[in-house]
């Protein structure tokens, strides 16, 4: 790798980006607040709700599907048309369907207006679940968070802790706010399996960032001695260049590494079934957006932290494993 | 444990080494717990086995056992093990990936796959508390267990699994059902079958009540009270009856029921409903429904409810009967099914993908690295085998999120060779011997690895406590992958990049037979810069 970051020179550059990328999610999350009240378009695991998918042997109009719906009293149901496998899928999404019967009766009407139809998946959720659901996912977040600051407090210090969360938070908002954009552009929900992609970015984001910090650990003892910079010019390391060098000794890796994560979850995504799709698109977005906030800010932030306190003499106790 | 601050650099060889000896220790056992090697003739007869229905598989294994030389002098142990291994094949076949067929022989592996990959159904289902069960205790919970275990069985689907989850409620599994509309019907009424009698005025009329039918009081006397009920056809009609036969307390109190109300009414409920049927097939209504007229007592402990039931609806009543009502109702919370034909779509597909990924990024590292990338996809497919085996052995069930999981810790274990490889470029290029430079490069790379890897940990750990079903599939292959992969880094990796030849040297640094490195021509010229000055 010949590439050199200046981190620190062009901080604000780096976190700009960032800024480029959160803030129309942010503006998304809140607009999907005002329409759905959640930040994201919920999937029928939060709200409770009904998902059929039927392959009809019959091409089925999807206004006679609808019309069958209502009858039923189903009435503002949603009826789609998708391919799974080049075979023609009916899609209906409905309020939670409580009633054995009432579905049994919906089937024999669907099959006594469109024929015959094989049952590709039903989904139902009812309402009691959903809360359930996102109050054990974010439960499952904020102990995830607490003990990632304890470890990485005790095997390097609690600022690298901090700056490594923000990094993920940086992450998590991304992810967020990219389905956010995505569900009230194209009406991309989200469902439980959206969560465990939320904490395998989590996973992942500290994983990167703490392979970053690793180097800046190893490399902490170089502050305060001289170094030649390119005109020729005697420095002392500070801080600063100390990160900018960890950063750059672990280019390589860090790029490399996400290459070959990018590669397996795009052949998931394009060759892949099409019920994890957006589990895997989330995941795809999380890792490219921890593999930027490692090598950007995570470094940056520290370095900033560390200025600001003033105390970038102060080198980390030493771990033993 | 290792310490990665301190690279042990042993003089001896490596060979003395754990290492290669644990490889292939792992590799073997991984190998056979993974692969399993019968003939096609065993594998065609499981899978006729597998087709059957429960009922058929079990006297056909009842009959092999019996057949089975030396049966007459096997003790009961014995032959309730050999009962237990046929049945055990046969279930196999269920669940069975064939890899290759060859001279007759079929090689394969039983990786146990979930619902969304195999097609089938899984519920949700909540207890609620009612007027008589105010509270859910785990007494209630393992009633409606044993009710919803026996109300299962008696749908002939094999391999089907109730679970406790939490305070109150089950979840009920049932892969590869066909039906799961008659599944549903059958698990999620409460099934309570209720005498009651109606009530007169002092002229002998029925009280009419608000509702615009007359007027029902109970008796105590519920379907509990049952030894036996059946679904038979009536003698004309086409109609379907359920005959039913008292326990010896339930006959007493019937006796002196029916004693009692001769000349009057009795009306005979499930789920509070008439069980008299109207021509669309849906219980009358209770304004309609008159009950029965007792004509004499009846002492033998036996009857029959004649409701006009179709055959489906006489024989699910009578199932239910003797597979008791449920103490409380249960609400179905949750309802995943997935078709079969869904579930091959996406394990293949998942399959090619994973295939297609874990061979891009092959050729990703060999382009990269050159001979040390062949290392790590040796050390690839070491940790795949084992990882696989791993899954078999727990066994953990595979579902589409536990691939996903298993996938994105094969993105992990390659990082950890991408590690090592980049720390050791480093020390070469330092100006280390080949020996120390891969030591040290370990040494180094080690402590970012055992570091990112127990965050990794730390995740899982959480989303296993706390997760749901899919998101703790998802964990377990996730935790499982990260840890095989800390072992093939610490071990594979490092054994093999010390066999790589000197002669061949490594990332762009060479050597010559005498092992002293061969300088790039650039380095000369630097150098010869260096020395002019």
């Amino acid at each position: 790798m010949k590439v050199k970051i200046d981190l620190v020179k062009y901080r604000w550059i780096w976190l700009g980006v960032s800024g480029v990328i959160l803030v129309p999610g942010l503006i998304a999350m809140i607009i999907c607040m005002t329409k759905f009240s959640s930040p994201l378009k919920p999937g029928i695991d939060f709200t409770g709700g009904s998902i059929l998918q039927y392959q009809f042997e019959k091409p089925a109009p999807l206004d006679t599907v609808r019309e069958v719906l209502a009858e039923s009293g189903f009435e503002g149901s949603q009826v789609q048309q998708a391919y799974i496998s080049g075979n023609e899928v009916i899609v209906m999404r409905t309020k939670a369907i409580d009633d054995e019967i009432q579905k049994r009766k919906l089937d024999e009407d669907l099959k006594s207006k469109l024929g015959e139809f094989k049952v590709l998946s039903v989904d139902k959720v009812s309402a009691t679940v959903g809360p359930e659901l996102l109050s054990s996912g974010l439960l499952a977040l904020v102990i995830t968070f607490l003990m990632m600051v304890g470890y990485i407090s005790y095997r390097f210090q609690f600022d690298y802790a901090v700056c490594a969360i923000f990094a993920l938070v940086h992450d998590v908002v991304a992810l967020c706010g990219i389905f956010a954009i995505l569900g009230l552009v194209i009406g991309t929900e989200v469902d439980s399996l959206f969560i465990s992609a939320v904490l395998t970015v989590i996973g992942f984001s500290v994983h990167d960032t703490i392979v970053v910090f690793d180097r800046v650990r190893e490399n902490v003892k170089y502050v305060g001695s001289k170094a030649v910079d390119e005109n020729g010019n005697e420095y002392k390391k500070n801080f600063g260049h100390i990160a900018n060098d960890s950063v750059n000794q672990t280019l390589a890796r860090s790029i490399y590494t996400s290459l070959t994560v990018v590669i397996t979850l795009s052949a998931l995504y394009f060759l892949g079934g099409v019920t994890t799709r957006d589990f895997v698109l989330a995941m795809l977005l999380g890792i490219i957006s921890g593999t930027y906030s490692s090598i950007f800010n995570a470094s940056c932030l520290l370095v900033m932290w560390r200025e600001w306190k003033g105390t970038m003499n102060q080198k980390p106790k030493p771990k033993a494993a | 444990m290792l310490s990665p601050s301190k690279p042990q650099v042993s003089s001896g060889s490596f060979i003395k080494d754990w290492k290669p000896i644990a490889i292939i220790g792992v590799l073997i056992w991984s190998l056979t717990t993974l692969l399993q090697i019968e003939p096609e003739s065993v594998v065609a007869d499981w899978q006729k086995l597998a087709a059957m229905s429960p009922d058929e598989l079990k006297m056909e294994v009842n009959k092999r056992v019996e057949a089975t030389p030396g049966y007459d002098k096997m003790n009961e142990y014995e032959k309730e093990d050999l009962y237990k291994r046929t049945m055990d094949n046969a279930q196999m076949a269920n669940n069975m990936q064939i890899i290759e067929k060859f001279n007759g022989r079929v090689l394969f592996t039983t990786l146990k796959l979930g619902l969304d990959l195999r097609g089938g159904s899984q519920l949700l289902l909540q207890a609620l508390p009612s007027k008589l069960v105010p509270e859910i205790t785990p007494q209630v919970m393992n009633g409606v267990e044993t009710v919803i275990n026996n109300r299962i069985n008696s749908l002939g689907v094999s391999e089907t699994i109730v679970q406790r989850s939490g305070k109150d409620r089950l979840i009920v599994e049932m892969p590869g059902i066909k039906d799961p509309q008659q599944a549903k019907d059958r698990i999620g009424t409460t099934a309570l079958l209720e005498f009651k009698e109606m009530v007169y005025d002092e002229s002998g009329a029925p009280i009419i009540g608000p509702n615009g039918g007359p007027v029902w009081k109970e008796t105590g006397l519920t379907g509990a009270h049952f030894k036996h009920a059946q679904g038979s056809p009536m003698v004309s009609g086409g109609l379907w009856r359920v005959s039913f036969e008292f326990k010896p307390d339930g006959a007493k109190k019937f006796g002196e029921m029916t004693s009692r109300l001769v000349g009057k009414q009795i009306g005979i409920f499930l789920d509070g409903e008439p069980t008299d049927r109207g021509a669309d097939g849906r219980p009358v209504s209770l304004m309609e429904y008159r009950g029965v007229n007792v004509r004499e007592p009846i002492l033998g402990g036996t009857g029959e409810i004649t409701g006009n039931f179709s055959r489906d609806q006489a024989i699910d009543l009578a199932v239910k009967l003797n597979a008791g009502a449920l103490p409380v109702p249960v609400k179905i919370l949750e309802e995943r099914t997935v078709g079969a034909t869904l579930g091959q779509d996406s394990i293949e597909k998942s399959l090619i993908a994973g295939g297609v990924g874990i061979a891009a990024v092959m050729v990703f590292m060999v382009l990269i690295y050159g001979l040390p990338g062949v290392i790590a996809n040796i050390a690839l497919i070491l940790y795949t085998i084992t990882t696989l085996a791993i899954f078999k052995a727990v066994p953990v069930t595979l579902t589409l999120a536990g691939i996903a999981g298993f996938i994105l810790s094969v993105g992990m274990a390659v990082d950890a060779n991408i590690l090592i490889f980049e720390r050791t470029k480093e020390e070469l290029n330092n100006g280390k011997g080949l020996w120390m430079a891969i030591e040290n490069g370990f040494g180094r790379a080690f402590s970012s690895i055992f570091d990112s890897n127990v965050n990794s940990m730390i995740a899982c750990g959480v989303l296993m406590l706390f997760g749901t079903s899919i998101v703790k599939g998802f964990a377990v292959t996730l935790a499982i992958g990260v840890a095989v992969s800390m072992f093939t880094a610490i071990t594979a990796t490092r054994s093999m990049l010390h066999l790589i030849p000197k002669s061949l040297g490594m990332f762009g640094h060479k050597y010559d037979k005498k092992g002293i490195e061969i300088k790039k021509p650039q380095i000369f010229k630097e150098e010869a810069k260096k020395e002019a000055l």
